[in-house]
């Protein structure tokens, strides 16, 4: 009989997963609700459905970590976990929606505090500042590629260098606008002891676009995120990526730091884009039975292999660092930030 | 063709004139203080010129005619104006007009204060009324109608929340 | 060209798929009625099925929401000609002339000429993606930020096209629509404009700003009158009638295809959606008439050219997304995500590896458009009623659903409250003959005009010359634009230089101011 129970209950819990609709989540909810109580009665949190907060829309890369992650937790959690994009703003919108909400652990957010909320706190007049969230981790830290369309004039990383050093204010170069890239784009010519003119600096809107002219050959190289761009590899090519090591995706493509190393100079560039799961800072001390289950959840599902092949295979970044390394590498990143502020406002 | 009439000078022009003034000297101001580097300003200024210039002109032209700016500024023949006919929207009765934007906007203004529900009933009946509407019944009904049925929309359909006054409670209650 | 297997594959596919083909009609009369809310835009109908699309399978999910976009690419000319008020940016031009023709009582010529333009240029747009969706995804690459610029320039000559009595307060109009435009975070993050309010930081949102704009200079402005239609005995719906107009159509072919061809190309370009291609497509068909001032006061052939190009640019834009993985415009954003969340990526691999998947999209769209044929001519006789209901009870009512509808849009007040001061200003432009449609042109496409132009600057490294020159495509848009800006006064001039040469009468009826 209790097993039937649970089943049902599982079934139910299920079935409510995907709905969004808050219509069918409540009557899900509500029957889902009425079998869990009967053998869940010890733990009384979760007890509503909880709310991921994407700060971006729908289909980017923060989304897909959002609803990759959601049936997981919602599994581990027994509770329907929706997801909610509002972005807007240069996510400020959805960060401050997300911070708008109860502090008590039914919502969380996914975003971005590097490099993107450098920004918003530093020149958006945001309103909030590190220190109002908990980052719970890092999850997904794209890395960043230099790309050369695959017929372009330049086809190897040194042959980039070199003509930039040749040939100041010659080379066009494309990033996202105020994106990690952007930010390693100063940091490379500065290294390079050259002003920012020494490049044609182009700025581009999103990656999408920016790939396309890659692809196009409007442009002699760009710096952009990696795994997205796995996909036009047919049109464009990898010459060189910011990382320690070499990746399995991108045989025979070096290291930036190796190349720069051969010529002579070194530089500590800043990671890409950083996806993280966050909650309230207050919510440690408000609930700390719920912070803790969180964590100790969060932790769990980042460390099971059924979960990990998923994401995997959707491209989603699973790695698992703890609040305190993740707010480390964020305070890091923005330390570097904070070197090359002046090229915010160029 | 240029006609013998006395040129009256319309002072609501000449009004809205001055605001669209003051918007594009403010923006212009913002923007420029914002960052006044190239790159920040390269179409707001020339664009913000022309517009300025345009407007110069139009504001003249209600002042003192078309004909005479014509001729003092020696553009030509192109730029003489077609005699203006009243224009159909002055035929309205302004007062009724005035009133349903003040109502819209008291709509909008309220519903985050009183809900979407009561916002929509009030405004479907107090406009229905105002717009010639005398069937009581009618009235009452239909703004009761369409408030139920966005009311019911936007608990179904809609992700984010809105703001309600009763309809989220009777809806848990049902 | 075509790859033959792969087409027989899809058709295999397609045969055994029953979902698919059980969710096309709901999915095109779902389009289509909420596409005839204003406010209500396809973007958004497809956010809110987007969960759902998560219980099918990849190819009924395309489906789904295509069908969706189809619908509501002809449900937001509904609004437009009934009320002029666009029930998106994509109907703007559509209501120019729609609009003026139900004034007259043509409404359901009008509808059935709309429908029809619809259908062809849906229709004919997908055939073009079927033959060349390869080529075309490899044209948009070539189009860099110069060839952007031009394009959007193009776009931009509209303002000088759309004039109503005065040139100078027209184009005044169009300009202040581009720096309204412009309000927010600009290409290179500086705040420009936005009071330190966090909700202006994206810019004005376009939708509620152009419901208000077009709001208040129909709705507002028809609160003395008591139906949209004054003469009763042509307050009807007529089947027949609006049959007769879908055949009409068939008459302008060349606008038709120039209409086509417009969305199916630049359709493609990220960035420009359905909203530049029926207004350039208008324009267009305007400038090459013999009697372009007909144009705005109920011309069919523009309520044709419109509908045209709007429902052409779906195909242009499911081309870069299904072969380079790029977004349009928000439509498109949605069906993105509906792809990554069914584990694929779109682009090159994407369209080589999935070519039969690709095929039986476009071979279910091209069925889409005879469905529509049928349920659209259902749907209008229905919704064409509209007509019968007295103003006073229309104003109301679609005030309220716009609200709705740019409320569901941004989640918040920003979209409403930007509608209700919109409307305000719409309304004392309207009063004082400043150009709505030149404003809204400005605020569609300044802030992708600006981008391009920064970006065209910085390519250039600082506008050096060297850059311009050996792009042939910009040259060829270049030429495009200045025929496009002065054939018509060179034509007049010549025209009277040699009046003896012309046959044509002097087109005295233009004056300008």
């Amino acid at each position: 009989m209790a097993r039937t129970t649970k089943n049902v209950a599982k079934t139910a819990k299920a079935a409510c997963l995907i709905a969004r609709r808050p219509l069918l989540t409540m009557l899900a909810g509500a029957v889902a609700g009425s079998f869990a109580a009967r053998q869940a009665r010890a733990d009384s949190w979760p007890d509503q459905p909880i709310t991921i907060v994407v700060s971006t829309k729908a289909g980017g890369g923060f989304d897909m970590m959002a609803r990759n992650l959601a049936p997981a937790l919602s599994k581990e959690l027994g509770v329907p976990v929706n997801v909610l994009d509002k972005e807007g703003g240069a996510m400020v919108i959805g960060t401050r929606y997300f911070l708008s909400q109860p502090h008590d652990g039914n919502t969380l957010l996914v975003s971005g505090p590097a490099p993107y909320w450098y920004a918003d706190i530093n020149k958006f007049h945001a309103g909030y500042d590190l220190k109002d969230f908990d980052i719970l981790n890092v999850q997904w830290t794209d890395k960043t590629g230099v790309f050369v369309p695959k017929s372009g004039r330049f086809q190897s990383f040194k042959d980039i260098i070199d003509a930039i050093k040749a040939h100041p204010g010659e080379v066009s170069c494309g990033v996202v606008r105020d994106s990690g890239e952007f930010f390693n784009a100063g940091i490379l010519i500065n290294a390079l002891k050259l002003p920012l003119s020494a490049i044609r600096l182009v700025t581009y809107e999103a990656s999408a676009p920016l790939r396309t002219a890659v692809a196009g050959g409007q442009l002699d190289f760009a710096l952009v995120s990696l795994e997205a761009s796995l996909n036009m590899l047919s049109l464009i090519k990898a010459v060189a990526i910011f990382n320690d090591v070499p990746i399995p995706e991108l045989p025979g493509t070096p290291t930036a730091s190796d190349v720069l190393k051969a010529e002579g100079i070194t530089a500590t560039f800043v990671p890409s884009s950083m996806r993280a799961l966050i909650t309230y800072a207050d919510l440690k001390e408000k609930y700390p039975d719920r912070y803790e289950r969180l964590r100790g959840v969060y932790e769990k599902i980042l460390h099971d292999p059924e979960f990990l092949a998923k994401a995997k295979k959707q491209g989603v970044g699973t790695d698992w660092l703890g609040p305190e390394q993740s707010l480390a590498q964020i305070k890091a990143a923005y330390a570097i930030f904070d070197q090359y502020k002046s090229l915010l406002n160029q | 063709m240029p006609s013998a009439r006395q040129h009256r000078t319309d002072w609501e022009h000449i009004f809205f004139i001055a605001l669209i003034l003051l918007f594009l000297g403010w923006y212009l101001w913002t923007a420029t203080a914002a960052s006044p580097t190239f790159s920040n300003l390269i179409l707001i200024a020339p664009v913000g010129v022309v517009a300025a210039v345009l407007l110069l002109y139009v504001g003249l032209a209600e002042i003192f005619g078309h004909d005479a700016v014509v001729r003092n500024s020696g553009l030509g023949q192109k730029t003489l104006a077609v005699e203006v006919e009243p224009s159909r929207f002055r035929a309205s009765s302004l007062t009724t007009i005035a009133t349903l934007m003040g109502l819209f906007g008291a709509f909008v203004v309220g519903i985050p204060y009183i809900g979407f529900d009561l916002a929509t009933f009030f405004f479907v009946v107090a406009t229905l009324w105002l717009l010639g509407e005398r069937r009581v019944v009618f009235s009452l009904s239909l703004g009761l109608g369409i408030a139920v049925a966005l009311s019911v929309a936007a608990l179904t359909l809609l992700t984010f929340p809105m703001p309600l006054a009763i309809a989220r409670s009777l809806w848990r209650g049902l | 060209m075509i790859d033959w297997q792969a087409l027989l594959s899809a058709f295999h596919i397609l045969g055994s798929s029953y979902s698919a083909w059980l969710l096309t009609i709901p999915g095109i009369a779902l389009g289509m009625l909420g596409g005839a809310i204003p406010g209500v835009s396809s973007a958004l109908i497809l956010a809110i099925v987007l969960p759902a699309t998560l219980w099918m399978s990849l190819l009924s999910a395309l489906i789904f929401m295509t069908a969706i976009y189809t619908g509501a690419a002809f449900g937001v000319a509904i609004p437009a000609i009934l009320m002029g008020v666009p029930g998106s940016p994509a109907a703007v031009a559509t209501s120019f002339d729609g609009y003026p023709m139900t004034q007259r009582g043509e409404h359901n010529l009008a509808l059935g000429l709309a429908l029809a333009a619809s259908t062809l240029g849906h229709m004919g747009a997908y055939l073009i993606l079927f033959l060349f969706i390869g080529v075309i995804s490899h044209a948009v690459l070539k189009l860099g930020p110069l060839e952007m610029l031009l394009l959007m320039l193009w776009g931009l000559t509209l303002i000088a096209a759309l004039r109503g009595r005065y040139v100078s307060r027209s184009l005044l109009s169009g300009l202040i629509g581009i720096l309204i435009a412009t309000i927010g975070l600009s290409p290179r993050d500086v705040i420009r404009g936005t009071f330190d309010l966090p909700d202006l930081l994206d810019g004005v949102p376009v939708v509620p700003a152009m419901i208000g704009l077009f709001a208040a200079s129909e709705l507002f402005n028809l609160a003395g009158t008591s139906y949209l239609v004054q003469r009763s005995d042509l307050r009807t719906v007529s089947v027949r009638e609006i049959a007769r107009g879908m055949l009409s159509a068939l008459y302008h072919p060349v606008v038709i295809l120039r209409g086509l061809l417009i969305g199916a190309t630049i359709g493609g370009l990220p960035g420009v959606g359905a909203a530049v291609c029926n207004l350039v497509s208008y324009a267009e068909t305007r400038r090459g008439d013999k009697h372009p001032e007909t144009f705005g006061k109920g011309n069919p052939k523009g309520v044709i050219a419109a509908e045209a190009g709007n429902a052409s640019s779906e195909a242009g834009s499911m081309a870069t997304l299904l072969a380079l993985g790029i977004p349009g415009g928000a439509s498109s954003a949605v069906m993105l995500a509906a792809l990554s969340l069914h584990d694929v990526t779109s682009g090159p691999q994407f369209l080589d590896a999935s070519k039969d998947i690709v095929y039986a999209i476009i071979l279910n769209n091209f069925v889409q458009g005879a469905i529509m044929l049928v349920l659209g001519l259902g749907l209008i006789g229905l919704m064409a009623n509209v007509i019968r209901i007295p103003v006073r009870v229309l104003i109301p009512v679609i005030l309220v659903l716009a609200t709705f509808g740019s409320y569901g849009l941004s989640g918040n007040m920003a979209g409403p409250l930007t509608m209700v001061v919109f409307g305000f200003i719409g309304w004392l432009m309207q009063r004082h003959d400043y150009s709505v449609p030149a404003c809204v042109v400005g605020l569609i496409l300044g802030g992708k005009v600006e981008n391009a132009l920064l970006q065209t600057y910085q390519i250039s490294g600082g506008g050096q010359l060297s850059y311009f020159i050996g792009r042939p495509i910009a040259l060829v848009l270049l030429v495009l634009l200045l025929f496009s800006l002065f054939s018509r006064p060179i034509m007049q001039w010549w025209r009277r230089r040699n009046p003896a040469l012309s046959d044509a009468p002097q087109d005295n009826a233009v004056k300008s101011a």
